[in-house]
């Protein structure tokens, strides 16, 4: 063999076995949009996962050009399906899934991932392990940790959503997020902050609100606007790979106060004296934790800046009486109040926090980053009892920075 | 069976028999083997080759008459030269020489230089006499061989013969005939001139000397195809062009041998340095304004007689995204298009390949709502994804063929067709899927962005190679593609020069015209390999700019006062 034919045959081999792997055509896959992981009361993974109807998508929303003919025959069709099964470990169950799917999973697909609080309680490191080693899951999917039936969550009709999961990932990824009332965050930064020492995890907390059984069936939309079934509710917090507690909406406002997180979000000034309620729109918030080490005695000094907008006065009376934001008085006495709110908040997360033996702020973290030497000696043996009596000072700095250009609401002189 | 084998026997040793008594005889009788029927063309070629004119008249017009054969359109008019009736013949080619012309040089004729009878001593110096007194034409050549007076007369020009002399006057009596100068239908500008190439080499030639007026622009003029004798011009301006690139193009075209030359392209062939290459190594344009700014960088242009496609050399691959309207439209729009232009060429090749690299292999690239889309486009589409997109690819390439091909009044009938039947009808059976049909339509539509036709079809060519490849081995494939299309297009080479030049070589200083254009007077050099013998076009530091002179002074434009004693100055 020449030399060149030997360079050709080098390059046609490295191709093909370099070259990509698996090919497949699209109508041969399903993508699975969301997966939900039980455990039952034997210990057997129970693997909940979503599909859409590929054929009904483009029916589904109208438009339907070309082959809308063929597909959207029967309006009656469900949009989405959901499967489920068990294994003893979680791979297993994903597997037991496909004798009964007519199609090849794909999983890098996945939107949302939900864990039942029976399995959060459990732990998650099995997840966790799963979600590192697996080829097709993404870890950077939104996750959260159901209250309530995980079936029954995924297999409900979403009011506005086609499909429940790509619904549920978009209440997290904009509404949510938007309204800083969660601890959010992807699944890959919890299984990173799994891995620092001095930190604890939450996880967003999913309310399933009451069984319907009605709202069960095709995937239309009712006549009637059935209550929402389901609802973002605070968080859930660790320690370590098990679940220790929830957080309410409070307990989550103040957590995210805390590591500077509050985005956007209502926040009422009642103003007895005008007899209203003054609401501002938070506009940013910014927090700086330092551990301050004195000895054996460590505290934490927390600032925390925050900014709001005034959005509107609502009067009890239902009446409009004049207000002059101009007003330094004015002015200093909703900040006031935006700061006594900010403080309640925050005081609140770290009490529930201590109560629950979880240091989901990571304060020991930062001393663990800032102070290796202290961790290292002392206090990482037993961060647990120190953060349970830990003092923190609260240093907090409103600001209104927008009072607009209304200085009085507009009524008629 | 032996009876038909004898007999072409026979007649194959008829025939050598004549050439040889033909040979024989023409070394007596010049001219006269050409009587004979039976000789091929190469034979009839060598003899007429060896033919000279002789003194008499009588035998040239008889070897005349066995040169050129019957033909009706050949004109010989006898006549009797002054009042010494002097036999003297006129040929000339019908419609290609100017009647008009040919009338006042048989009035020229009408004049009697000496008043006697003239002798055989005289003859000579009639022909001296005429040709320095008399004649009435714009160039004079005397030709001595009968090859020598065709090329003339094929030329146009008329030939007089006079008795006594073995020598043909050769005069300028062209006739113009053939298309008006028009706007080239391929490469059609919104803004710039509208004139284009047209058949005629010299008129063509004419074009660029109109715009490019130095006495430097030189000419040569090569004969190329020995029955169809079709002027080649190579035109480059002296002391701009490389001297070296001067004489390989003489060389690669002087050692053409072939009979024939219909089109520019004939010559491509045997002139480019990569017979293999899919992408042109040979730029040709119907366009003059582009010729004229190439020469202007040093290349060198060949213009071949009977087509309007000149081509230009060396060429690289930043020409052929290049479109006049880039350097006359403003410069940012002038960039923005030409970025877009290399976008859309890109997207051209592989956009076809990679949709269907990504939808077979890489699910977990696509976006989610995209995929679902998707997904539901291709339910019920019993083909694999690259046979739809190749089958798809395929019939557009049909209707393009097809749109070329038809007369333009049909032309919209294919349009039609293509469009609603094969698009709409195929989507509706479900043999095809709406993102196919999609990916095709904005295929095409990425490739019609291309300035140049020749690249386009090129890029038409290696699509289908990038849909194979994206089908076979998904991305990676096309990384691969892209990788080969890359080492080989910068292996090419265009007279020696660089095909992908100030990419590959690295030429940072030639950038300024590549993926975005710079304003006139920032493009202040050649490009550095072509125009390298004189790097510099122009002064630097021409920008537009207020008059230094007068800055500060409290001057406006509408202020006319106080410029006046400024110009005075």
């Amino acid at each position: 063999m020449r030399p060149a034919g030997i360079l050709i045959a080098m390059a046609i081999v490295s191709m093909i076995v370099g070259g990509c792997w698996d090919r497949r055509e699209p109508e041969e896959l399903i993508a699975a949009l969301a997966i939900g992981f039980d455990i039952d009361d034997e210990g057997l993974y129970d693997v909940v996962i979503q599909y859409s109807n590929p054929s009904t998508i483009t029916g589904a929303e109208g438009g339907g050009q070309g082959g809308s003919e063929t597909e959207s025959g029967g309006g009656q069709t469900r949009t989405f399906w959901t499967y489920s099964a068990k294994g003893r470990t979680p791979f297993e169950a994903i597997r037991n899934l496909a004798p009964e799917v007519t199609r090849l999973t794909t999983l890098s697909h996945i939107q949302i991932l939900l864990i039942s609080e029976k399995l959060a309680r459990h732990g998650i490191g099995p997840i966790v392990d799963l979600y590192e080693r697996n080829m097709e899951l993404r870890p950077s999917v939104i996750s959260v940790v159901v209250e309530g039936d995980l079936k029954h969550c995924l297999d409900m009709d979403l009011p506005l959503e086609i499909i429940p999961a790509t619904g549920l990932a978009r209440l997290f990824r904009l509404i949510a997020s938007e309204r800083s009332m969660l601890t959010n965050g992807k699944f890959l930064d919890k299984i990173i902050l799994l891995g620092r020492p001095g930190q604890e995890v939450t996880i967003t907390r999913l309310q399933v609100l009451g069984e319907s059984g009605d709202q069960k069936g095709n995937g239309t939309q009712h006549t009637g606007s059935p209550s929402p079934p389901v609802r973002v509710h605070g968080g859930s917090a660790f320690r370590g790979e098990k679940m220790v507690g929830w957080l309410d909406i409070d307990e989550s406002r103040g957590w995210n106060w805390i590591m500077g997180k509050v985005r956007r979000g209502p926040m009422l000034i009642p103003v007895p004296e005008r007899n209203s309620i003054i609401t501002l729109d938070l506009i940013g918030s910014k927090s700086v934790v330092t551990p301050v080490i004195k000895g054996k005695d460590i505290s934490i000094r927390l600032e925390i800046k925050a900014c709001s907008r005034i959005e509107d006065e609502t009067n009890l009376d239902g009446k409009i009486e004049k207000i002059d934001f101009g007003d330094p008085d004015i002015i200093r006495m909703l900040r006031e109040g935006f700061s006594k709110d900010v403080r309640e908040k925050t005081e609140i997360a770290l009490a529930r926090a201590k109560d629950l033996k979880a240091d989901i702020f990571g304060f020991g973290n930062l001393v663990y980053r800032k102070h290796p030497k202290v961790w290292k000696d002392w206090a990482g043996d037993n961060w647990g009892e120190i953060f349970e009596n830990i003092e923190v000072e609260i240093d907090i700095e409103t600001k209104i920075s927008r009072p607009g250009l209304i200085m009085s609401p507009g009524i008629h002189h | 069976m032996s009876g038909v084998c004898r007999e072409v026997l026979i007649n194959e040793m008829k025939r050598l028999l004549d050439i040889i008594s033909s040979i024989g005889f023409s070394k007596g009788k010049p001219g006269l083997g050409l009587k004979n029927d039976r000789l091929d063309i190469s034979e009839r070629e060598a003899i007429q080759k060896e033919l000279s004119l002789k003194t008499s008249l009588d035998e040239n017009l008889r070897i005349f008459k066995l040169f050129s054969g019957p033909s009706p359109d050949i004109i010989v008019r006898e006549l009797k030269f002054g009042q010494a009736k002097v036999r003297t013949a006129i040929i000339h080619v019908d419609t290609l020489a100017d009647t008009a012309l040919i009338e006042g040089l048989i009035g020229t004729l009408s004049v009697d230089p000496f008043q006697t009878p003239v002798g055989e001593v005289h003859k000579r110096e009639i022909f001296r006499e005429y040709k320095e007194r008399l004649l009435r034409s714009s160039k004079a050549k005397e030709a001595e061989t009968f090859t020598d007076m065709w090329q003339g007369l094929i030329n146009g020009n008329t030939a007089i013969i006079f008795d006594g002399m073995a020598k043909a006057l050769i005069c300028e009596t062209q006739a113009h005939i053939g298309r008006s100068i028009e706007e080239p239908a391929t490469e059609t500008v919104i803004r710039g001139a509208r004139e284009g190439f047209v058949e005629n080499a010299e008129t063509n030639i004419a074009l660029i000397r109109k715009r490019l007026k130095t006495p430097n622009l030189w000419v040569k003029k090569f004969i190329i195809g020995h029955l169809t004798q079709t002027d080649v011009s190579v035109l480059y301006i002296k002391g701009l062009a490389g001297e070296e690139l001067i004489s390989e193009v003489y060389r690669r075209i002087n050692s053409i041998e072939m009979d024939a030359v219909i089109e520019s392209g004939n010559i491509e062939d045997m002139i480019e340095d990569n017979p293999f290459a899919i992408f042109p190594l040979v730029f040709r344009t119907e366009r003059i304004d582009r010729v004229v700014s190439m020469l202007l960088e040093g290349r060198v242009c060949i213009i071949t007689d009977g087509t309007p496609f000149v081509m230009v050399v060396p060429m690289n691959f930043p020409m052929l995204l290049q479109a006049p309207d880039d350097y006359y439209e403003k410069v940012p729009i002038g960039s923005f298009l030409r970025i877009l232009r290399f976008v859309a060429f890109t997207a051209s090749i592989i956009l076809p390949g990679t949709y269907v690299g990504i939808i077979t292999f890489h699910h977990e690239l696509i976006p989610t709502e995209l995929l679902l889309r998707l997904t539901a486009a291709k339910e019920g589409v019993p083909f694999p994804v690259v046979f739809e997109v190749f089958m798809m690819e395929l019939v557009f390439e049909f209707l393009r063929e097809a749109g070329v091909r038809l007369p333009k009044a049909i032309g919209s009938a294919v349009t039609i067709v293509g469009a609603l039947v094969l698009g709409e009808a195929a989507m509706r059976a479900g043999l095809v899927s709406a993102p196919v049909v999609i990916i095709v339509s904005f295929t095409a539509i990425a490739s019609f962005t291309v300035p140049t036709f020749s690249f386009g079809i090129a890029a038409r060519l290696i699509r289908f190679i990038f849909i194979i490849l994206g089908g076979v081995l998904g991305l990676f494939g096309i990384q691969f593609g892209l990788l080969v299309m890359l080492v080989l297009l910068s292996g090419l080479r265009s007279f020696g020069y660089p095909f992908l030049s100030p990419i590959a070589p690295l030429i940072i200083s030639d950038w300024k015209d590549l993926y975005f254009r710079v304003w006139r007077w920032a493009d202040v050099t050649r490009p550095k390999l072509e125009g390298g013998r004189e790097p510099i076009r122009e002064k630097r530091g021409q920008e537009p700019r207020p008059d230094k002179q007068n800055e500060g002074r409290n001057e406006t434009y509408g202020n006319q006062k106080d410029e006046n004693p400024r110009k005075d100055k």
